[in-house]
């Protein structure tokens, strides 16, 4: 018989669910260990990439902003790093900001780093050269505490730039310039004209500021470089027109330009200011001729301070322009860095910027449109990069805080230059023109002979002790005959002292030639007129035609310039009399003067 | 009787066996390439911030000494089995085109087996308007590390070199793109332009991508609207101080411009040794003492006054200029 056994026998049924239940405690241990590892490395691989998005972060901040690692919260206000620890859920953080973590939106991530996860950041500036940062995440994990971190360097805040400037005139031909334009002498050492050090200091200093100056604006680069800006700026194209961009950064580079040069004379300028008085050592020519160019130089520099204003604004206002018409972050953050590198220096002279706008304040421009560039930053980038929301932010606290100067180097160099600029012009020298040779040739003569030394010495020779022989064709009379032969016949007398050759003059009335001059741009307003320059008041009720005489080149103890003048109501003859007396006399305002070449 | 048996439990534990260990076996590859994938990551950023610090570091060094002494001008400075983070790395960093103020920063770290080579060419900004800005990257890319060595630095620089070139061919291309894409109302005609629609796949297959796009946002920013003066007229301003005959170079020909004859004199304000007629040219200038250019004129050498001769790039005022202080009186 054969028995088929259609069961388990208890042996098997054991030996069975034993292999089943071990297979079973293996496979539920495997799978415990590997959701454990697996909660580990997903938890490692989480905490890495967001240690990497704080390295990130830090570098997108520092980029930017050279006082990044403080607008982080990661350092204090001078510089010294904080130890910073916090959790990184519900914008406890900076730098998890955006996007928030929070439980709403990114719920694993909420609950994961809800578990005493944390971010801590230690920050070493152990060189001015950087800033070290060491992120690190620490966490409890089921299986057991978690830890990670990087290491990475920022850039730290350096104070100092060095400036490069292709202008600057060569050191080994700067005494020979000296000594032959300053000073017209030749083949001579600067030292046999100029003994006292201090002098000779001062003498290559103002040597080196004319000489790069002229070297500067007499450049085709720089030359060509304005005319072009100026050009597309009068075609008034758009920030959409590619030469819109083109005339931008022309204003750029000739405000860069211009910069470089400042920087690079400010020793030089700080000489000049420091040892001005020593000049006194020298002889009168030497003096003189130092002095002039001590004024050429300060004033020209004064100028060019001017022109650096109205180039660096001109700059920052077409590139914030251009920012809006740009619609790429990437060079939205690069014109961001420039306009307010811009901004910065114009900020922090603007106190010096008089001359640079030709309506309103200087000051309050400057001021308000910084103010405004970053309120509109803080504004538009509030939901786009919080890296330049910060720097909006810590840059509005440094400006109310004036801390400008302090917290860059460029901004107090560019300050300190204007500053002593300013305290040097106070300091110059008056300047003594020097005297006309007399022209012995126009004296007992009916009229000048067409220069300005001729002008003058025949004015002179119509006055009391005089030949008194000039004609007033007009009416026929010498003052040798009739003290009142030029009485109200100015413009006559000042045409016949320059020999009836200036073609302006040739008019019925002095205003009408001043008009002619003024539309040639020829007159200046201010009261220092050459020997021989021809001069200006306005009309008056009584005198719709205003006045004209002559400059004498001289000044009295009051810095008042001297003028022969013709007679008038009250005031017989040719007659030399401060200006400010000649003013009350005829009740009218002064107007300016011009000097016009010798007449071919 | 006779008991067939069926042969249950050996099969039973060989396949339960054999589940376990490739059950197992998988979880543990899982695992092992979980931790590979971890620590690559791992090892990769912190090469990649190792090699970062290093070049912070080198733009600090360039900083404190200034470009014109700069720690690796005219020769290339190579430091190798530096130690940084526990990371060691070999550095080169060397002018690549000095006048433009290039240099080219070579970085090779070593974590464990693994080398990584990162490569900058960056531009040093010598200007003081950008003054919170010391370089820029021109150039970033990731090599194979064995091009570090300085055998391999011409073959290294034509790879960079090559790639700047081609950037700057397309340079074009990629603006005409950007100009086309910019116009397109939708993601799905972007697709479409750029031909960015995978094979077999339709745009319609791209969630939302009919969609309008919104429309961009622009920054508020705008121009000033501050009257300044003329550039034109602040440089005439300038020249009244500044005079443009500094920049001149000699011997030049120069020209009388004045209606009467021009003196020449022994010096500067100096005794009068001869004349030069009214416009005449042919006058040699040989150079320029005090407010006088050096003047040759038909045999006669001596100085003549700037106001009166002309020359290329010097307008004479042809004003009359007054005998300076402490010159000696005409005799």
């Amino acid at each position: 018989m054969t028995s088929t056994r259609k069961g388990l026998t208890l042996l098997e049924l054991t030996i069975g669910l034993f292999l089943v239940g071990g297979a079973a405690v293996i496979y539920l241990q495997s799978m415990q260990s590997s959701r454990q590892k697996n909660e580990f490395y997903s938890e490692h691989f989480i905490a890495s990439i967001m240690a990497a998005k704080v390295v990130e972060a830090c570098f997108q901040e520092t980029e930017i902003n050279p006082y990044g690692v403080e607008a982080l919260g990661l350092a204090d206000g001078n510089g010294k790093p904080f130890k910073f620890s916090t959790l990184v859920t519900d914008g406890q953080t900076s730098f998890f900001k955006q996007p928030e973590i929070t439980k709403d939106k990114t719920p694993f991530l909420y609950n994961m780093f809800q578990k005493d996860f944390m971010l801590n950041i230690t920050t070493e500036n152990s060189s001015t050269r950087h800033f070290t940062l060491n992120t690190a995440f620490k966490w409890k994990a089921n299986t057991g505490p978690g830890a990670f971190h990087y290491d990475c360097r920022f850039p730290g805040y350096s104070a100092k730039k060095e400036v490069q400037t292709t202008y600057a005139f060569p050191e080994s031909k700067l005494e020979k310039k000296v000594v032959e334009r300053i000073f017209e002498e030749k083949n001579k050492n600067l030292g046999t004209i100029v003994s006292s050090p201090a002098t000779r200091e001062v003498a290559m200093a103002t040597g080196r500021i004319y000489f790069t100056c002229a070297g500067m604006m007499n450049s085709t680069a720089f030359s060509s470089a304005l005319k072009r800006a100026e050009e597309i700026d009068e075609s008034g194209c758009p920030p959409t027109d590619p030469r819109y961009g083109e005339a931008t950064d022309l204003f750029f580079s000739v405000a860069r330009d211009v910069l470089d040069v400042l920087v690079f004379l400010q020793p030089h300028i700080e000489t000049i200011n420091k040892d001005i008085g020593t000049t006194d050592s020298l002889n009168l020519r030497n003096r003189s001729r130092l002095e002039l160019y001590i004024y050429n130089s300060t004033m020209g520099l004064e100028e060019i301070k001017k022109l650096f204003f109205v180039c660096v604004h001109e700059a920052a206002s077409r590139y914030r322009a251009l920012m809006k018409a740009s619609q790429d972050i990437r060079q939205q953050r690069a014109i961001i860095q420039r306009c307010l590198d811009m901004h910065r220096l114009m900020f922090a002279a603007r106190e010096f910027a008089d001359g640079a706008f030709t309506s309103g304040a200087a000051d309050t421009i400057i001021k308000s449109e910084y103010y405004e560039f970053l309120a509109d930053l803080e504004k538009y980038f509030s939901d786009k990069d919080q890296t330049i929301v910060r720097l909006a932010a810590q840059e509005k606290k440094f400006a109310q805080s004036n801390l400008l100067t302090k917290r860059y180097f460029a901004c107090d160099l560019v300050e300190k230059i204007f500053a002593t600029l300013a305290t040097l012009k106070t300091k110059l020298p008056e300047i003594d023109p020097g005297t006309l040779d007399p022209k012995s040739d126009v004296i007992g003569k009916p009229l000048g002979d067409g220069t300005r030394s001729g002008a003058l010495t025949w004015a002179k020779d119509q006055m009391t002790n005089g030949t008194g022989e000039g004609i007033n064709t007009n009416n026929g009379l010498k003052v040798k005959d009739d003290i009142a032969a030029w009485n109200n016949w100015c413009l006559a007398f000042v045409s016949t002292a320059w020999g009836r050759k200036i073609n302006e003059l040739m008019e019925m009335s002095a205003i009408t030639t001043y008009e002619n001059f003024k539309k040639a741009g020829k007159i200046k307003t201010d009261k220092k007129p050459p020997a021989g320059a021809i001069m200006y008041t306005g009309p008056t009720g009584g005198n719709p035609h205003g006045h004209i005489f002559l400059a004498t080149g001289k000044y009295n103890s009051d810095n008042d310039p001297i003028v022969i003048t013709t007679g008038g109501p009250g005031l017989d003859g040719v007659t030399e009399m401060p200006l400010s007396q000649l003013v009350s006399w005829c009740n009218a305002s002064y107007l300016g003067w011009t000097l016009p070449p010798d007449a071919k | 009787m006779k008991i067939k048996k069926r042969g249950y439990v050996f099969p039973l534990i060989l396949l339960a066996t054999i589940s376990i260990a490739f059950f197992i076996i998988t979880l543990v590859q899982l695992q092992s390439s979980h931790h590979n994938q971890l620590m690559h990551l791992n090892s990769y950023q912190q090469a990649l911030n190792v090699a970062y610090s290093v070049n912070v570091d080198i733009i600090g060094e360039i900083r404190e000494k200034q470009w014109a002494n700069r720690f690796f001008k005219g020769k290339p400075v190579i430091r190798t089995g530096q130690k940084l983070f526990g990371t060691t790395y070999d550095m080169a960093v060397e002018d690549h085109e000095p006048d433009k103020c290039t240099f080219n920063v070579k970085i090779r770290t070593t974590i464990g087996e693994k080398r990584n080579l990162f490569y900058w060419r960056q531009r040093y900004v010598p200007n003081m308007l950008d003054f919170t800005r010391v370089s820029f990257p021109v150039f970033f890319g990731e090599f194979p590390p064995e091009l570090f060595e300085p055998a391999k630095k011409a073959e290294i620089d034509k790879l960079v070199d090559d790639a700047l070139q081609k950037a700057a061919d397309n340079q074009n291309k990629v603006t005409q793109i950007v100009k086309n894409i910019s116009t397109k109302p939708t993601p799905q005609d972007i697709l479409k332009e750029l031909g960015a629609i995978p094979p077999g796949k339709s745009s319609t297959d791209i969630q939302d991508s009919a969609q309008p796009r919104p429309a961009a946002t622009k920054p508020p920013t705008k121009e000033s609207t501050a009257t300044k003066p003329k550039t034109s007229d602040l440089v005439t301003e300038i020249r009244t101080f500044i005079d443009p005959l500094d920049t001149q170079s000699f011997p030049v020909a120069g020209k009388n411009i004045c209606g009467s004859d021009l003196m020449i004199r022994d010096a500067p304000w100096g005794n009068v040794i001869g004349q030069i007629p009214p416009y005449t040219g042919g006058v040699q200038v040989s150079g320029l003492q005090g407010d006088f250019f050096e003047v040759s004129y038909n045999g006669k050498s001596g100085y003549s006054h700037i106001n009166y001769v002309e020359v290329p790039g010097h307008t004479p005022s042809g004003i009359e200029p007054p005998r300076p202080p402490g010159a000696p009186p005409p005799l």
